[in-house]
C-alpha cells in the first residue's frame, strides 16, 4: 500500500471510530440548555424541507418558510436542518409528551431507519464532523511531517481532550465550526497554488459561516496571512526585475481564492438560511447585532463571579492550561515556535542585515511555476502554511483575551484555535524526532510507545472525566477537585442530570410530581418527555411550590440554592452528581 | 556539519526526555486526581463522630464545594452554624472538616477576622476525610443573637406603626422583614432580610438584651443579580437605650460588611434603624421598583474582654 493510500485508510478508520466512540459514549450525556431550543428549530427546519421535497411552491411561501425558520434565528440554520434531517433518518419512534399544544406543534416522529433515541440521532451530524476533524488533522499533520504517528498526534491531541470531546458529541456549533475553520484553512493553503481550490474555497467559506460567526474572521485572517506573505517574499528576496504595473499588483493582491470567497461565501451563506431570504439585509443586520450586543452571564474565574467587562485578560489562556494537558501544551507552544521561526527567521534576518546576501532562498521556490492570479503563490515555502498555523491557532484566545468580550461559554469560545494547536504540536514533534534520529531498533517501538505517553494524560481525563467532561480539568491542575479549589468554573448547561433521573422516578412515584429545573432548559425537559426517558407526570413549578428541587452547581447560583432550602425546609440534598467528589448536581426533596 | 547535528541531537533527546518525564508526572497526577478522595463509609464514620461533638461549637468546612456531599451524609453539618455562620467570633472551640490536608481555608480565614490565628488541638482520621479541632478562647461568647434566640423577642416597626407577624417574620406598611439564609457575597448567611419600599425607615428593637463588651454584627446584600442591577446604599443606626451609639452607611460592593461598637455590659435596650435609600433595581431601561435590592443584617452581643472602639 502506499503511504498515500495508507493515511487515507486510517484518515477514513479515525473518522468512524471517532464518530462512532461519540454516538454511543454521548447518549450518557444529558441535553445541555442549548440543545433543546436547537432539537425544537431542526425538527422545525426539516419538516420545511420535507415540505419543500413535497410541494416546492408552498414551501417557498415567504410566510411558510418565515414561520419555520423564525425559531432560534440567532444562529445561522445549518447544522439545526442537518440535526432535524438525521433525526427524521434515524429516530426511534418518540412518545407525546404530556401538553397537547406541544405536540401539536411540535409532533412525535419516527425515523425512516430508526436507530437512535431522537436526541442521539440530531447530534450525529455535529458527530460526523468531529470524526472529520480528527481525519483532516491526522491527514494535514501526516502530509507536512511526513510522518503517521505525527498524524496520530494531532487527531488525538484534539479529540482526546476532555472539553473537546464533551463539545463534540453535542448538537451545537462548537466543534463543527472548529473542524469548518480546520477545512478552510487547508483549502486555502491549496487554493494559493492551485486554482481548483481557489474556486472551492468560497463556497466553503460560505458553509463555515453557515455554521457559526466564528467564521467571520476567517476571510480577515486569511488575508492578512496572505499579505504577510507577499511582505515576507520581498523581504527574503527582493525583486531584481522593475516594479509590475498597477494593474498587475492590484491583482496580485486580489487573487482568485479572495474572489471566490468575496463572490461565493456570501451567495453559499444565503441560500443555507432560507429564513434571511425575506429581508436579507436588515436580517444579516439583526443577525450581526444580536451577537455584537450579546448578553454577559456569569462566569467563575479564580474564585471570582464575572457577569459584566472588564474581563479578566489571563481567563482565557489560564482556562487554556487547566482544561488542557501541560504536556500537550508543552508541544504545541514549541510547535509554534518552531513554526514562527522557519516562516518568519529568514525574513527577519535578512531585514535586520539589511539585505545581506548570507540569507537563504528559498529551494522550492526554483522549481515553482511563477505567480498568478489564479494561482498567486504555487511555491509551497512561499505559502507559509506554519504562520497560518500559528495565526489561526493563537488568534482566537487573543480576542477572547480582550477584557470587553463576553465569555460566558468557557473553553468553547476559543475552540477553533486547538486544531491548529494541535497541528503545531505535531510539527514539533516530527521535528524531534528527525533530529533525535534514533537507531533502526528505537525507530520501531520508541515513539510509538512516547506518543502513546503524550496522548495518556489527554484521554485518561477525557476516560474519568465522562460523562462530565464540561467540569474535567487537566491532571496538573488537580482535576475538578483542583479547579474547585481554584475557583474555576464548574459548569454552566444544565446538563448533569441523566444520573438523577432514577431517583426523580422514584419520588415521582412516591407522588411527587412539582420539580424545580433551576437550568435544564424546559425545552431539553421536553426531549428527554419525547424519548421517553423523563418520568410521566413530573412537571417544573418555581422553586417555592416545588416538592423536588434541582441545583446545578456555579458560583452564582448559590441564591438559587438558598431558594430551595427554604422552599424544601433542609439544606441536605436527597440526591447528588459529583465529579471526583466536587458536586455537580444536586437534587432536594421536601420532607414528607 | 557533524557538531551541529550532534547538538540537535543532543537538544532533541533532552526536549524528549523532558516531555515524557512531564508526561509521566501527569499520569501520576491523573491518577491522583481522577478517583474519589473519600468513600461513603468515610462520610458515615464522619457523621457518627460529628454527633459525638458538644452542642454549640460550631462545625464547618475547610472546602465550601464539600457542602452538598457534608450536608447529605452528616446531620450535624445541615445546621445554620454550619451552613451560613456570620463569622467565628463567639465559637471558642470549633470543628473543621477537611478531604486530604485541607485543614483550613479562605471562607474560614474570612470569618476569624480580628481575631488571632485558632489553636490547633488535633485532627482524627475518617479514610480520606479529617475533623480537625480548632480552640481560641479569645473568639468570646455569645450572649445574645438577634438571628438566633433573640429573634422571638424583636420588636418591629416602620415610620407607619408596628409590624405585625413574630417567628422571624414581619410585615409592615413599608415592606417586610424576615429571618432568612441568603446569598450574599457569594456565601450563605443567616440574616434579617429588610423588603422595604424606597427610603423606607425600619426599626428593630430588643428590650432588655444582654450586652457583653462588644455588639458585632454584619450587612450584606443579597443576590449577585440584584448587586449587578442596583448599587444603592443602606443607613444603618444603632440606639443603645435610646441614645445613638453608631451610625453606618453600606453599599453592596463592601460583601459581608462587619462592624462592631464597644459595649457596656448589662441589660440594656437596643434599636437598630435601617433606611434604604432604593429597594428596586435597574434594567437597560427602566428603574423597577419591586423591592430586590435586599439589605439583610446580623447582630450579636459578645463577650471575651476589654472594651474596643466602634469601627465600620
Amino acid at each position: 500500500m502506499t503511504a498515500r493510500g495508507r493515511d487515507r485508510l486510517i484518515a477514513l478508520t479515525l473518522a468512524l471510530a471517532t464518530t462512532s466512540a461519540l454516538s454511543l459514549t454521548h447518549q450518557q450525556v444529558g441535553y445541555v440548555r442549548d440543545e433543546g431550543i436547537y432539537f425544537v428549530a431542526g425538527r422545525s427546519y426539516a419538516a420545511w424541507l420535507g415540505q419543500l421535497a413535497r410541494s416546492p411552491g408552498a414551501a417557498m411561501t415567504a410566510d411558510i418558510r418565515d414561520r419555520a425558520f423564525a425559531i432560534n434565528h440567532e444562529h445561522p440554520a445549518l447544522m439545526k436542518a442537518l440535526g432535524g434531517l438525521s433525526g427524521r433518518l434515524l429516530a426511534r419512534p418518540t412518545v407525546p409528551v404530556q401538553d397537547a399544544a406541544v405536540n401539536k406543534r411540535d409532533p412525535p416522529v419516527r425515523g425512516w431507519l430508526p436507530r437512535l433515541p431522537e436526541g442521539a440521532a440530531m447530534r450525529l451530524p455535529a458527530q460526523l464532523l468531529a470524526g472529520l476533524a480528527a481525519a483532516l488533522l491526522y491527514l494535514a499533520a501526516a502530509r507536512r511531517t511526513r510522518s503517521a504517528l505525527a498524524g496520530l498526534l494531532a487527531a488525538g491531541w484534539f479529540i482526546l481532550l476532555p472539553r473537546v470531546w464533551f463539545h463534540a458529541g453535542l448538537d451545537c456549533f462548537d466543534v463543527p465550526i472548529a473542524t469548518l475553520t480546520l477545512a478552510v484553512a487547508l483549502a486555502y493553503h491549496r487554493a494559493l497554488g492551485d486554482w481548483r481550490w481557489g474556486l472551492a474555497l468560497g463556497p466553503l467559506v460560505g458553509l463555515a459561516i453557515s455554521i457559526k460567526h466564528n467564521a467571520l474572521f476567517l476571510p480577515i485572517l486569511l488575508g492578512l496571512h496572505y499579505l504577510a506573505c507577499l511582505l515576507l517574499r520581498r523581504l527574503e528576496s527582493p525583486p531584481e526585475r522593475p516594479r509590475a504595473p498597477w494593474g498587475r499588483a492590484l491583482v496580485r493582491l486580489l487573487p482568485l481564492p479572495f474572489v471566490s470567497v468575496a463572490a461565493l461565501a456570501p451567495v453559499v451563506f444565503l441560500a443555507l438560511w432560507p429564513w434571511l431570504w425575506r429581508d436579507p439585509i436588515a436580517r444579516v443586520r439583526e443577525y450581526f447585532a444580536f451577537h455584537l450586543h450579546h448578553s454577559w452571564y456569569n462566569i467563575e474565574f479564580l474564585g471570582v463571579n464575572y457577569n459584566r467587562p472588564p474581563m479578566p485578560t489571563s481567563l482565557p489562556a489560564v482556562l487554556t492550561w487547566a482544561t488542557i494537558p501541560t504536556t500537550l501544551l508543552a508541544l504545541a507552544l514549541a510547535g509554534v515556535a518552531l513554526l514562527l521561526a522557519r516562516d518568519l527567521g529568514p525574513a527577519l534576518r535578512r531585514f535586520l542585515s539589511r539585505g545581506s546576501p548570507d540569507s537563504t532562498p528559498d529551494a522550492g521556490d526554483d522549481d515553482a511555476p511563477a505567480p498568478s492570479w489564479s494561482s498567486p503563490l504555487p511555491a509551497a515555502r512561499a505559502r507559509r502554511e506554519g504562520l497560518l498555523i500559528a495565526l489561526l491557532g493563537l488568534f482566537p484566545i487573543a480576542l477572547i483575551s480582550s477584557p470587553n468580550v463576553p465569555v460566558f461559554g468557557g473553553t468553547k469560545h476559543w475552540i477553533t484555535a486547538l486544531p491548529f494547536l494541535a497541528l503545531a504540536a505535531a510539527s514539533a514533534w516530527a521535528w524531534l524526532w528527525r533530529a533525535l534520529e534514533p537507531t533502526a531498533r528505537w525507530r520501531r517501538v520508541a515513539p510509538a510507545a512516547a506518543l502513546a505517553l503524550v496522548l495518556t494524560p489527554g484521554a485518561w481525563s477525557t476516560a474519568a472525566g465522562h460523562p462530565y467532561n464540561l467540569s474535567q480539568y487537566a491532571p496538573l491542575v488537580g482535576g475538578a477537585r483542583g479547579a474547585a479549589e481554584l475557583g474555576l468554573a464548574r459548569g454552566f448547561w444544565g446538563h448533569a442530570v441523566l444520573g438523577l433521573l432514577p431517583e426523580l422516578e422514584a419520588a415521582r412515584e412516591q407522588g411527587r410530581s412539582a420539580l424545580y429545573l433551576h437550568d435544564i432548559h424546559e425545552l431539553a425537559r421536553l426531549q428527554y418527555a419525547r424519548e421517553g426517558r423523563w418520568p410521566e407526570g413530573l412537571v417544573p413549578a418555581p422553586a417555592g411550590r416545588a416538592e423536588l428541587g434541582l441545583l446545578f452547581y456555579e458560583r452564582h447560583m448559590l441564591t438559587y440554592e438558598t431558594e430551595l432550602w427554604r422552599a424544601q425546609g433542609s439544606t441536605a440534598p436527597s440526591g447528588l452528581l459529583e465529579l471526583h467528589d466536587v458536586p455537580l448536581t444536586s437534587l432536594y426533596a421536601r420532607p414528607r | 556539519m557533524t557538531v551541529t547535528t550532534t547538538a540537535s541531537r543532543t537538544r532533541a533527546r533532552v526536549a524528549i526526555a523532558a516531555l515524557l518525564v512531564l508526561a509521566l508526572i501527569e499520569c501520576v497526577c491523573a491518577a491522583r486526581a481522577y478517583r474519589p478522595g473519600a468513600t461513603a463509609d468515610d462520610w458515615a464514620a464522619l457523621a457518627a463522630a460529628l454527633d459525638q461533638l458538644p452542642a454549640g461549637e460550631p462545625v464547618l468546612l475547610a472546602q465550601p464545594w464539600l457542602g452538598p456531599r457534608a450536608r447529605m451524609e452528616a446531620p450535624r453539618l445541615r445546621g445554620w452554624d454550619s451552613v451560613a455562620p456570620p463569622d467565628l467570633h463567639g465559637a471558642r472551640r470549633f470543628h473543621v472538616v477537611g478531604l486530604a490536608r485541607a485543614r483550613w481555608g479562605p471562607a474560614l480565614a474570612d470569618d476569624s477576622m480580628d481575631m488571632p490565628d485558632a489553636t490547633y488541638a488535633g485532627e482524627e482520621r475518617f479514610g480520606g476525610l479529617r475533623l480537625h479541632h480548632y480552640a481560641r478562647p479569645q473568639a468570646g461568647a455569645t450572649l445574645e443573637d438577634w438571628v438566633g434566640d433573640a429573634s422571638t423577642r424583636l420588636e418591629v416597626s416602620d415610620e407607619q406603626g408596628r409590624c405585625r407577624g413574630a417567628g422571624g417574620r414581619w410585615t409592615c406598611k413599608q415592606g417586610a422583614l424576615a429571618l432568612d439564609t441568603l446569598e450574599i457575597a457569594y456565601r450563605p448567611r443567616r440574616c434579617l432580610a429588610a423588603r422595604l419600599d424606597d427610603g423606607a425607615r425600619l426599626r428593630v428593637r430588643l428590650q432588655g438584651a444582654t450586652l457583653g463588651d462588644e455588639l458585632r454584627g454584619h450587612l450584606g446584600f443579597a443576590d449577585f443579580n440584584a448587586r449587578l442591577r442596583s448599587d444603592a446604599p443602606a443607613l444603618l443606626t444603632i440606639a443603645i437605650d435610646g441614645a445613638a451609639a453608631a451610625r453606618f452607611v453600606f453599599t453592596d460592593s463592601q460583601g459581608w460588611a462587619g462592624f462592631t461598637l464597644a459595649t457596656e455590659p448589662g441589660l440594656h435596650d437596643v434599636e437598630l434603624e435601617l433606611v434604604t435609600t432604593l429597594s428596586g433595581t435597574w434594567s437597560a431601561d427602566r428603574y423597577a421598583g419591586k423591592r430586590d435590592h435586599v439589605p439583610c443584617l446580623e447582630l450579636r452581643a459578645l463577650d471575651h474582654g476589654a472594651p474596643s472602639e466602634a469601627r465600620p
